[in-house]
């Protein structure tokens, strides 16, 4: 029942924070998406004060009572210096990159000053609404950055919830607080399983059962080396006895267009088959092999690399998934 | 991962060490009221923080540790809290808190719990302290805890940077303070706090001759008293604080029956209220604390206003008694009638304690005798009276601050065998002779006298203390008669100072002697004025004193004025943090010759209706060149090349080539003319 309400609770203030802070790639904190209260540690600091009040109106004594007053001045102008500091900044995020399951993406808040007479000052507080995830970095204000490890749990592509950003400064009597939803998404990868590659030699339409792929370690020729050549294809061992430069080649007989298949692994579960597909992705890639996928009735003509790399294990990724948010934990 | 953790151990940082300093600071500002053993706890605890700061050792002391040292403290401190009373009590109680917090801390919350603390004891502190110098060492404490506190979050600023930082708010701050203690309504006491058992200082209720001598070594300020008006003449100065009733042959004291009989008119709420008459003066006295009750009065005084009237008692030996002891600076206003008749007191009562002799009758017998033998000479009280007074006048009696001692029969060596002594040998004896005689008489003491600080205002000090003698005469009442000034004139003419100026006055205080020299007077009586404006304006704003100010402020005082009042008040809080934060005057202004070439840019623009938007500033001269006269365009010209010059060429003589610059730029805006 609590936790109901807690819920609906919560979808009430995500809907009117969608009104109130409409997703942006960059954000300017004004009055509009910037909130404040006094904190914990500020509410400490009140009631202090009001011990002093007690204190110096039973003892009838103006300089108890002075302190008091001091204080609470104090208090008020610390409700300006801490809005005036937080706003200071507009904040960007930086692409989130994608990574492959159980490691870690990273989230980076880039801080940019707006007046370097007004500089911001102090630590930011960094958490994904909605979950434990958080970070302070209390040196913020050096850095221009907050960075928060957000870990890899699933595949699939992940919508970045809002992040809240507090701080503190000066004294911690005030919290100023942002939910700011820079509409990113983060896309995880599964994870690599280490395996024998496995590419059919043809189209998956005409070829039958796959085979073992020969040769595509194979050593074949050397032959002298041509700028361009990848670095991992010098016979750095030749080089080394004072030779001339020269490349490897291998066997090149696949280079036609290999396909790598879900259905190679129709046996196996589908998490462990599409890492298994994640590893041989990376393999070939690496080795700057042309190959296809296919996945279900999804087909990825025949390439080569990074663009197309990460094109194939992004469709591994959303194989089969719909875009969620992202859950911490 | 590289996770911070959020709460992070803060035991290395500066913060820690610099709350732990002011913490160490403000223990030893409460020397007096603390306990040794609080105070070395206090101690170690700060040591520990600077050992662990520095990193010679690192390990915390486990929480059980602690808390059994806690225990341990509580207990003693429960114990020592019998003899100390409760407020001392609660003082030491804070500074044991703090010094086991400092010496636990670890997380944030510590600190701020450890500051929160710092800040209570510094209140606390102003129960002790009210002095102009340690308000403001105080004040300074204040922003180091602030700053202590800045540190810890924004470690990447250098401590200087806080400072600064934190002043200038605090000087933000003290308009919107001063303007919240104008008008923040003063309330009464809440409710009964407890009060300290501090060592009295000041006038006893006790004197046994001889003990007024140690307070006129005493260069401390009694009272200051401001006058509505001129200031009553030298010998009229007597500011009576207790009437001493009671005579064991050595020592005067408040007598019991009259204890008694004032607690029984507090019961029944039957004020004495004496009939005034005659010319009076009005004033307004500030006390310093003696941690007693008694107050000061000329006579015959009574509460000027309904507030005093409230917090004042009146007793029926003409004394005045506050309600609660004087721990703090206390001004109250009275108004005095020299011209009254002091005969309006129960006449049996006070001739019961007035003839009331020493039970043990053997002491003073030559006193005795010769009381006989005047008894005998002179049949009526005056004639005895003159007497008494003309023997201290007529047979060689010194005036001096350093008399013999009088251990056994202190009267009769003091008047047959010494004949030396103070206000209070005179008074002692001449008191009881009269009452051998059989005339009501008793001892007064108070304070004589008092140094002019402005023309409306005297400070009397505690070496102003004196003691005179009150007899009751048949057709007078009580009257006042001073041996004193019999024997040393000058004591009541010009003051203590001058009647021993060939003894060493003040003669065992190294300070009192410095006060000899013509600086240390001046800076002494600037202090003493700075003081005195302190006490009257910031420590003595009561609510009366708000109630006048208020009135002079608002006319009269309306709930819908005062609501007025308090809407100006906020308003005025408004616009100061406007000001404060506002940031447009903050902004940056532009180098002079910008500004100039930007004026003449926009002359050219204005008379030839073309606009310049991002065009280079030669590029624009000579577009707008044959729309102005041809004067005016080899003028614009060279205007825009030495804008480029000044700004894009380095040169040595910057200065004076702006100059030359803005003058002609002022020309130009002068004389340019379209085509």
């Amino acid at each position: 029942m609590v936790s109901r309400l807690k819920r609906s609770l919560h979808t009430i203030h995500d809907r009117w924070l969608q009104r109130r802070i409409p997703p942006s790639h960059r954000y300017q904190l004004n009055l509009k998406n910037v909130f404040i209260f006094p904190s914990r540690f500020g509410f400490g600091y009140l009631l202090t004060c009001v011990g002093l009040f007690i204190l110096g109106t039973n003892y009838q004594n103006n300089l108890m009572l002075l302190l008091f007053q001091f204080l609470l001045a104090i208090f008020l102008l610390h409700l300006f210096v801490t809005y005036r500091n937080f706003t200071s900044v507009s904040l960007a995020v930086k692409d989130i990159l994608p990574v492959y399951q159980q490691d870690h993406a990273l989230l980076s808040i880039q801080l940019h000053v707006n007046n370097e007479s007004q500089p911001f000052n102090g630590g930011l507080h960094m958490q994904l609404r909605g979950s434990k995830l958080a970070v302070l970095n209390r040196r913020a204000d050096q850095d221009k950055e907050v960075k928060l490890l957000l870990p890899a749990r699933q595949r699939g592509t992940f919508k970045l919830p809002r992040v809240t950003l507090s701080s503190t400064y000066p004294l911690g009597f005030f919290r100023c607080w942002t939910h700011l939803d820079f509409n990113k998404t983060l896309t995880i990868y599964p994870k690599p399983i280490p395996s024998a590659l496995k590419l059919d030699a043809s189209d998956a339409n005409q070829g039958d059962a796959a085979g073992n792929v020969p040769g595509i370690d194979e050593f074949d020729t050397l032959r002298s080396f041509k700028p361009g050549d990848p670095m991992n294809r010098v016979a750095w061992k030749q080089a080394a006895k004072g030779g001339e430069l020269s490349t490897k080649t291998f066997n090149q007989t696949q280079q036609e267009g290999g396909w790598l298949s879900l259905e190679t692994y129709a046996g196996e579960p589908l998490e462990k088959a599409l890492g298994l597909l994640s590893y041989q992705i990376n393999r070939l890639s690496s080795r700057q092999h042309v190959f296809g996928l296919l996945l279900g009735n999804k087909r990825i003509e025949p390439a080569t690399g990074e663009a197309h790399k990460h094109r194939c294990l992004k469709y591994l990724a959303d194989y089969r998934q719909t875009i969620n948010d992202y859950a911490a934990d | 991962m590289t996770m911070q953790p959020i709460d992070k151990p803060i035991r290395n940082q500066t913060a820690s060490l610099l709350i732990a300093l002011v913490f160490c600071v403000l223990s030893l500002s409460l020397f007096d009221p603390l306990l040794f053993w609080v105070l070395l706890i206090a101690l170690c605890a700060t040591g520990i923080r600077i050992v662990m700061f520095v990193g010679w050792y690192q390990p915390m002391p486990s929480p059980r540790t602690i808390n059994l040292l806690g225990l341990l403290c509580c207990v003693v401190l429960g114990w020592f809290s019998l003899q100390i009373g409760l407020l001392l009590t609660m003082v030491n109680l804070l500074i044991l808190a703090g010094a086991l917090k400092l010496i636990m801390l670890n997380r944030p919350r510590d600190l701020f719990h450890l500051f929160c603390t710092c800040l209570f004891i510094l209140g606390m502190g102003f129960t002790f302290h009210q002095s102009v110098i340690m308000t403001l060492f105080y004040g300074l404490l204040t922003l180091a805890l602030l700053v202590a506190i800045g540190r810890y979050f924004v470690p990447s600023r250098p401590l200087t940077w806080h400072f600064k930082r934190l002043t200038v708010m605090s000087l933000q701050a003290l308009p919107i303070t001063l303007l919240l203690f104008v008008v923040l309504p003063k309330l009464p006491p809440l409710w009964k706090m407890p009060v300290s058992k501090n060592a009295e200082t000041g006038l006893s209720d006790r004197v046994t001759p001889g003990d007024i001598a140690n307070l006129t070594q005493s260069s401390e300020l009694a009272f200051r008293a401001t006058f509505d008006g001129a200031l009553p003449p030298p010998p009229e100065r007597y500011w009576r604080a207790i009437a001493l009733e009671y005579f064991d042959g050595k020592q005067w004291s408040v007598s019991p029956l009259r204890k008694q009989a004032r607690q029984q008119y507090r019961l029944l709420k039957n004020e004495f209220k004496p009939r005034v008459s005659g010319y009076w003066w009005q004033y307004e006295v500030i006390a310093e604390p003696t941690n007693k009750n008694w107050l000061f009065g000329i006579d015959v005084a009574i509460p000027a206003d309904h507030t005093s009237a409230q917090s004042i008692w009146q007793s029926t030996d003409y004394t005045l008694l506050s309600e609660t002891p004087i721990t703090t600076r206390r001004a109250y206003r009275l108004r005095s009638y020299p011209q009254t008749s002091m005969d309006q007191t129960l006449l049996s009562l006070d001739n019961r304690l007035n003839l009331q002799l020493p039970v043990n009758q053997s002491i003073n017998p030559q006193t005795q005798a010769w009381a006989l033998q005047l008894a005998a000479d002179y049949p009526t009280q005056i004639e005895r009276v003159q007497a008494v007074m003309d023997y201290f006048a007529d047979e060689g009696f010194r005036y001096t601050l350093t008399p013999a001692p009088m251990p056994d029969n202190p009267v009769d060596e003091f008047l047959f065998n010494y004949k030396e002594g103070f206000c209070s040998h005179y008074a002692s004896a001449m008191s009881y002779v009269m009452r051998l005689l059989g005339i009501p008489a008793r001892m007064v003491t108070g304070y004589h006298g008092g140094e002019t600080l402005q023309p409306d205002v005297l400070s009397v000090y505690q070496y102003d203390a004196h003691a005179w003698v009150e007899v009751w005469l048949d057709e007078r009442g009580w009257t006042r008669l001073d041996p004193s000034a019999v024997v040393a004139p000058a004591r009541i003419q010009l003051g203590l100072q001058q009647a021993v100026e060939e003894e060493a006055f003040l003669a065992n205080n190294q300070i009192a002697r410095l006060q000899q020299l013509p600086l240390f007077a001046e800076l002494r009586t600037l202090y003493s004025l700075l003081d005195y404006q302190w006490s009257r304006w910031i420590l003595g704003y009561d609510a009366e004193r708000q109630q006048n100010l208020l009135a002079l402020l608002l006319g009269k005082v309306t709930t819908q004025r005062l609501m007025f009042l308090m809407l100006g008040i906020c308003l005025l809080i408004s616009l100061l943090l406007a000001l404060y934060f506002i940031p447009h005057w903050q902004r940056k202004r532009l180098p002079a010759n910008l500004r100039w070439f930007v004026q003449a840019t926009s002359k050219a623009e204005q008379l030839t209706g073309l606009s310049r938007n991002n065009e280079g500033p030669q590029a624009f001269a000579e577009r707008v060149a044959d729309k102005l006269t041809p004067q005016s365009a080899s003028q614009f010209r060279a205007i825009s090349q030495a804008f480029i010059e000044l700004n894009y060429v380095p040169k040595a003589s910057q200065s004076e080539q702006n100059s030359a610059f803005i003058r002609q730029c002022k020309s130009f805006m002068k004389t340019a003319r379209a085509a």
